[in-house]
């Protein structure tokens, strides 16, 4: 859970954007719906995660370490999840599982699914004026 | 109706009959067995999900009615993600319901090839009327909304073949949740049509119960033992006496329980898939998918060898479905609602195997796509682009990771004469078959003719593990055709005449 946590909150995405508390919440549930999913899968595709998600993690950790605010911490992170998706091996393709559940997971929590429609209005009444 | 879906605490159990899983297959086998009046059980691994308790949520509804939560893949290069239903009704629950009858050709190919008895189209035919008929096949009322119009407006602009497609529904609603377990039972899955009738006349369906073995001995299966839990929560174990045993459990599941009870021979060695590749097309003005029906047309021009069509679409599915490239393409979540999600399918020529895996649950799938895969791949992922930017596409993206997107019809070319890249290419694939191929051609088929596992009197295979190769159509309407068909030449032959076959292949 801790390093699903690590994980899940660098790649939680920015937009639609979320006040602090909002955003807290949202990811805490989004971090909870990843690790249920997780948990439901295949052996080895749960025995590849664990393994993984532990290192994963660590390096996040590190590459982030002193960056100031979240933007800069997600930058870090982006840039250590593109080297590793080129490496050969299962860690692209466990990074790309935990990144498709957490985008599931954030775009299914009702604050997020709201502001997606009210964006979508907004921008359709754009259009037609 | 509800009630009858509940577990029990029962352990030992007899019946004439025992059908492990409650798919398209099973409730076929249900229908015909419970129809000749014999007293049948089901077996059914997943839960009960009623429509009242459906959730719109793709996270809720993949963990309460889809294997593992959808994440499931065959190991290869690359890896393809497959689909299946682990619920009361299987893949029916979470399958749009798209009723089409395989290619008649194809029928005769493999009648040929695998020596395939009273396997012509039309003695066929009959068993495809019973299905469509079981679950209402017909054309979905109402618009189809601009989804659906994208595909017709792009093949019709190329000169293709474009085909709105049957589906087995009653008064679809147009929820666009049929991957999600239909919330109005419009959807005429098996847990609307067929189990209901089957239970209706007796049969007892026991949900949650997971097969261990088949036990065998002297050429017959004897019992069928299954964990379970009793009202308590506690693991019980079921041990089910029956004079018939149907596997059922898809193409993955029904050789890997056939193995783990001790039968190898031709088992599991010849899966094959439907590979499927997907495109984001982007436009400029709304396609709001969401709120249509999933698409509702195909080109068909390339069938059955080449099929392109639509995908569901909520805005958390297409979400997930940009996590293959996220850095490049997560820009597009900001245009949802003017982005289509659409795919083209290929009839392989690769073949891929199920193994069961000792103190595991889950079997080890592979899949090899052979070079001619590819160049299909690329041909379909040409085509499909093609019709996009046909419909008017501003840009389209193949699922191809790292790819920049197309931005016209001449760069959708690009895969047309090399193939897409292997390790960046991502494949997914909901249709499953051919892990027990049926045929008199012994070195080829692991049963005979009409699904009896060979050297075993009364032990069958009804599911999409009995269609020979793939058929390049959805499908679950060659599922319950070929399962009612086993299951009429299983009540029509006689125990003494399957035993004396039965001797003759162990000799």
């Amino acid at each position: 859970m801790t390093f699903d946590r690590v994980i899940v909150t660098t790649m939680t995405p920015f937009w639609p954007l979320l006040d602090g508390d909002e955003k807290a919440a949202v990811v805490t549930e989004v971090v909870r719906e990843v690790t249920r999913s997780l948990a439901g899968a295949p052996f080895h595709i749960r025995l590849a995660v664990k393994s993984l998600s532990i290192f994963l993690s660590l390096g996040v950790v590190l590459i982030t370490a002193g960056a100031g605010g979240p933007l800069t911490r997600a930058n870090r992170a982006d840039k250590f999840y593109r080297f590793l998706q080129n490496l050969p091996g299962p860690l692209g393709s466990v990074l790309r599982l935990y990144r498709s559940m957490t985008l599931l997971a954030f775009y299914e929590q009702t604050p997020v699914a709201t502001k997606l429609f009210s964006a979508r209005r907004a921008q359709h009444s754009r259009r037609c004026t | 109706m509800k009630s009858s879906f509940c577990r029990t605490s029962e352990r030992q159990l007899e019946a004439d009959a025992v059908i492990i899983g409650s798919g398209a297959g099973g409730a076929s086998v249900a229908d015909v067995l419970t129809a000749a009046g014999l007293c049948v059980i089901m077996l059914e691994e997943g839960k009960h999900v009623p429509a009242s308790s459906a959730s719109p949520l793709a996270s809720d509804a993949f963990a309460a009615a889809w294997r593992n939560g959808g994440l499931t893949a065959a190991i290869g290069q690359p890896p393809i993600a497959y689909a299946e239903g682990r619920c009361v009704g299987g893949g029916t629950e979470i399958n749009s319901g798209i009723t089409q009858r395989a290619d008649d050709d194809l029928i005769d190919q493999w009648r040929k090839l695998y020596k395939i008895e009273n396997f012509t189209p039309d003695e066929l035919a009959q068993y495809y009327e019973r299905a469509e008929t079981a679950v209402n096949a017909s054309w979905t009322p109402g618009p189809l909304g601009r989804a659906t119009g994208i595909l017709q407006q792009g093949g019709k602009a190329l000169g293709w073949e474009v085909s709105e497609l049957k589906r087995g529904q009653r008064g679809c609603k147009g929820a666009n949740r049929c991957s999600f377990v239909c919330p109005s039972r419009a959807k005429q899955s098996m847990a609307v049509t067929l189990l209901p009738k089957a239970m209706g006349r007796s049969m007892r369906l026991y949900a949650q119960a997971r097969v261990v073995k088949i036990h065998l001995d002297k050429g017959r299966a004897t019992e069928v033992t299954a964990q379970s839990l009793d009202a308590g929560g506690q693991a019980v174990q079921l041990r089910v006496k029956a004079g018939l045993v149907f596997v059922c459990a898809g193409a993955i599941h029904t050789p890997a329980i056939l193995r783990r009870s001790g039968l190898r021979k031709r088992i599991g060695n010849t899966l094959r898939v439907h590979p499927t590749i997907k495109a984001t097309a982007l436009f400029d003005d709304p396609v709001d998918a969401h709120q249509s029906r999933l698409p509702l047309a195909a080109v068909t021009e390339f069938m059955p060898e080449q099929r392109i069509g639509g995908s569901v679409f909520t805005p958390a599915v297409f979400g997930l479905s940009l996590a293959e490239d996220w850095a490049n393409r997560g820009d597009l979540m900001q245009h949802w609602r003017f982005c289509g999600s659409y795919y083209g399918m290929i009839r392989p020529r690769g073949v891929g195997s199920v193994r069961s895996l000792s103190g595991i649950n889950e079997p080890l799938v592979r899949f090899k796509l052979a070079p001619e895969d590819w160049i299909a791949l690329g041909q379909v992922l040409t085509r499909l682009g093609q019709a996009m930017f046909a419909a008017n596409a501003r840009k389209v993206f193949p699922s191809i990771s790292g790819h920049e997107g197309w931005t016209s019809p001449d760069q959708a070319h690009e895969f047309w004469h090399k193939p897409p890249p292997k390790r960046r290419s991502n494949l997914l694939t909901i249709h499953l078959f051919s892990s027990c191929p049926p045929g008199e051609d012994r070195d080829a088929c692991a049963v005979d003719s009409y699904g009896r596992v060979r050297g075993i009197e009364n032990l069958f295979v009804a599911d999409g593990s009995l269609i020979p190769e793939a058929p390049g159509i959805n499908p679950q309407m060659t599922i319950m055709a070929l399962a009612f068909r086993a299951a009429e030449a299983a009540l029509s032959h006689s125990a003494q005449e399957r035993a004396r076959s039965a001797a003759r292949e162990r000799s």
